[in-house]
């Protein structure tokens, strides 16, 4: 009798733990995806701006077509990546795109006296910082779920429950630590 | 026994007129009126003070915030469930003096425009002497509206004061005519003195009690509005769940709602009353707010100075080894242990016990660990109370970018002193005993929270303590040659030392035109040097022991706490674009404003240096 109650008693105890560790990874992965879908949010917002961008820039230097389609595509590109990864590198190349588009626009004071363009480019300079922040927010996020699947002994559980490691939303190159866009 | 009852009823009598002018100058009843969605003009602040009683609440001050944020000048955004930001909008235009007041504050936290909500805790401000002033300037627009009034008015103030004294008096006479007839050979003492002082100290504190702000009649019908107000918003706006970013979506009615106490959650989330967490820090190292978390941590050795930490843990190991050695004692005469090992043993013991903290201090100083970054938190603890004695340790959180969690080092109160929350320092510290060596500050850290006026008006409508109250201007002369004893300001500071100090070209002293806050026992030679660009730079000096009153002259014109600077002078003091000092010759005390707040620490402190070396001998 006594080395039944025993091991029920130590499989209660394993899964309460089993459970708990189960729980708190839920938290954090949900937290990921949360953190996640604010980038997203403020990414698409980036998108939004971009076309009526384009047009206020096409009304005055329409003959920059080769700069203005290279923002386009860099748009559409950004749209159709998935995952962070591919999302990191996407968005760093339409990053440089829109650099140069604004690059373009100080060769015409009249583009850059026309109020919809600035305000244009300040929406879209607020737009980047939210994009930092929500950057920051989701790393924290991923750290905090990557050390809690791979500490002991949640490690454990990650496994047998299918956890698997989520990856960072790193800008490449120069943009590391960069905050905000000036144009 | 007559001339007691004549006190009693003297008392009586007093506590009557007072209780008949406490119901007179009661706030007129509020009454709630029907729930209705019309918004009143009255901002969020001044609804909190009258819906709260005349009482204004921490709430007020995020209700501020959020109403700023529904007028357009800020914006709330929410990241993350767990971060939001404030981002600076457009110049916000003709504000209040408590709106701007609270703008200034977010303005001053700011990085690129944007801080995290978390974060409007932070900074060094006086949080106590930031918040009287909020109230100060809230009461004075109630008053200016005609919505709120001080209880007691001069005349009844007046009345009382006069009749307590009074009272006091023929209490005081009472008691003294008493203890003569009981003791008339006993010359021990004059209890009428005591009984009269403590008597009007009684009743000055009851009449104090009772006086405070109170509403108007039209103060009260407005309050009675805005009731209707909060029964409206409270059984239709679901306020208590809404984030503080959603006054994008509710506008001014989350701002009104946070005001009457119905959005809880929006409020937490701008702690700007709130004082900054010792274990929860917001960092802007690296251009963007982010959390860190403080470790302060509790193992014996850590945070503490290692050659005390010998000396403990020589005092230890002594006490255990003789205790071991009495234990061994016992076992031995029964038998339960070697003889052999009688001595050995507790000399072993002891001996681990002391070892180990030089071992760690050996350790540790054997190797320089680099600690870079900026300082997120410091903090003091374990200070005196009362009679307990004084035993300060001090602690420095330095944020390396490199995780979410710092641990907290100790440090020795001489560096600790210079330091402020913000500055970039580079470190060198022990990584076994958390023990800070030598810290240097690599940049100081841009004013947080003294860019801005905070006090404004208030320090002038409402002085807290007498040594605040001007006296008289008694300028003079900044080249008037010096009397005996007397000290010469523009022989302290020279054009020359502040444009080494703070790179500023001025002329000639010029005569100082303020009226400095003295009490006119006090004699002070002031002058002044200006910059075309708008800087100001003040120097009192004054010879003598009673010169040392220049000491607080930096806390009185700041409100803010000094720091002790080591080694300038008998005793300097440092306060936000103030630095005194004192030697054995007189003191002086220098104030710089700028147009940008004051400068930073160092050139301060240079500037003390060259003045103390020409006052004389400290």
């Amino acid at each position: 009798m006594i080395p039944l109650i025993v091991v029920v008693a130590i499989v209660a105890v394993l899964a309460v733990v089993i459970v708990s560790h189960y729980n708190r990874l839920v938290r954090t992965r949900n937290a990921v995806d949360n953190a996640w879908a604010q980038i997203d949010v403020q990414l698409k917002r980036r998108y939004d701006l971009i076309p009526n961008l384009v047009e206020t820039v096409k009304g005055y230097a329409a003959h920059e077509r080769q700069t203005i389609e290279a923002v386009t595509a860099a748009r559409s590109m950004a749209i159709n990546a998935q995952g962070p990864a591919d999302r990191a590198v996407a968005e760093n190349a339409l990053s440089g795109a829109l650099k140069s588009l604004f690059a373009v626009a100080e060769a015409y004071p009249d583009l850059k006296a026309s109020h919809n363009f600035a305000e244009l480019q300040e929406e879209l300079a607020t737009t980047e910082n939210r994009i930092a922040y929500s950057r920051q927010y989701y790393n924290d996020a991923v750290l905090t779920y990557n050390n809690a699947i791979q500490t002991v002994p949640a490690n454990i559980v990650a496994g047998m429950t299918g956890f698997s490691e989520r990856v960072y939303f790193q800008v490449p190159g120069e943009e590391l630590g960069s905050v905000q866009v000036r144009f | 026994m007559i001339m007691w009852i004549a006190a009693a009823l003297a008392v009586g009598l007093w506590l009557l007129v007072l209780l008949v002018l406490a119901a007179a100058t009661r706030t007129p009843e509020v009454k709630a009126g029907p729930a209705t969605e019309a918004l009143g003009e009255q901002s969020p602040a001044i609804v909190d003070l009258l819906t709260g009683d005349w009482r204004l609440t921490n709430e007020a001050a995020s209700a501020t915030v959020l109403d700023l944020a529904a007028k357009g000048a800020l914006a709330i955004e929410e990241i993350g469930p767990e971060l939001s930001l404030v981002r600076l909008r457009r110049d916000p235009g003709d504000l209040n003096a408590y709106e701007r007041l609270v703008y200034e504050h977010v303005r001053s936290l700011a990085v690129d425009g944007v801080v995290a909500t978390g974060a409007l805790a932070e900074g060094s401000r006086d949080i106590s002497r930031w918040w009287k002033s909020f109230r100060k300037k809230v009461i004075v627009e109630a008053r200016a509206q005609g919505l709120s009034r001080p209880r007691w008015s001069r005349a009844q103030a007046a009345l009382l004061t006069t009749t307590a004294v009074a009272v006091a008096v023929l209490v005081g006479i009472t008691a003294e005519v008493s203890h003569a007839a009981a003791n008339a050979s006993d010359e021990e003492g004059s209890p009428g003195v005591a009984a009269g002082f403590f008597c009007f100290l009684l009743l000055a504190g009851l009449m104090s009690k009772l006086n405070g702000e109170r509403g108007t009649k039209r103060g009260a019908e407005i309050a009675g509005r805005w009731l209707g107000v909060r029964d409206h918003l409270a059984a239709t706006g679901r306020f208590g769940e809404q984030p503080a970013a959603s006054v994008t979506i509710w506008g001014r009615h989350l701002a009104y709602a946070a005001a009457l106490g119905l959005a809880p959650r929006a409020v937490t989330s701008l702690p700007i009353t709130t004082p900054a967490d010792d274990s929860r820090a917001w960092s802007d190292y690296g251009g963007m707010w982010h959390p860190v978390h403080v470790r302060y941590r509790s193992r014996r050795f850590w945070g503490r100075k290692p050659l005390t930490m010998i000396g403990h843990g020589l005092l230890a190991g002594m006490m255990i080894g003789v205790w071991v050695f009495i234990l061994l004692l016992v076992a031995t005469s029964f038998g339960y242990w070697p003889d052999a090992l009688l001595t050995p043993t507790p000399v072993l013991v002891g001996g681990a016990i002391a070892a180990l903290p030089i071992i760690y201090t050996i350790i540790d100083y054997s190797g320089n660990t680099i600690i870079q970054g900026q300082i997120v938190r410091l903090r003091k603890f374990g200070e005196s109370t009362g009679d307990s004695p004084s035993n300060p340790e001090y602690f420095c959180a330095v944020d390396e970018g490199r995780s979410r969690e710092v641990l907290a080092y100790g440090l020795p109160s001489e560096l600790y002193g210079p330091l402020n929350e913000g500055d970039l320092v580079r470190a060198v510290a022990g990584k076994r005993m958390g023990w800070i060596r030598k810290i240097e500050v690599l940049e100081r850290a841009r004013p947080r929270d003294t860019a801005y006026n905070d006090t404004g008006e208030h320090k002038v409508n409402a002085p807290e303590h007498l040594g605040q109250v001007k006296i008289f201007e008694r300028s003079a002369r900044p080249d008037a040659p010096a009397g005996e004893g007397d000290v010469r300001p523009a022989d302290l500071v020279t054009p020359a030392d502040l444009k080494n100090a703070l790179g500023i070209d001025v002329g000639a002293a010029g005569p100082y035109s303020g009226t400095p806050l003295a009490p006119a026992w006090f004699h002070v030679n002031s002058c002044r040097y200006t910059t075309g660009s708008g800087w100001t730079v003040d120097v009192h000096a004054a010879a003598g022991k009673r010169s040392r009153y220049l000491m607080v002259l930096g806390h009185m014109l700041t409100r803010a706490e000094g720091k002790p600077v080591q080694g300038v002078g008998r005793q300097a003091m440092l306060y936000p674009g103030v630095v005194s000092a004192t030697t054995d010759e007189g003191t002086f005390a220098i104030n710089v404003s700028t147009p940008d707040g004051p400068p930073p620490p160092d050139p301060l402190i240079a500037l003390a240096r060259a003045a103390v070396t020409r006052l004389g001998p400290s």
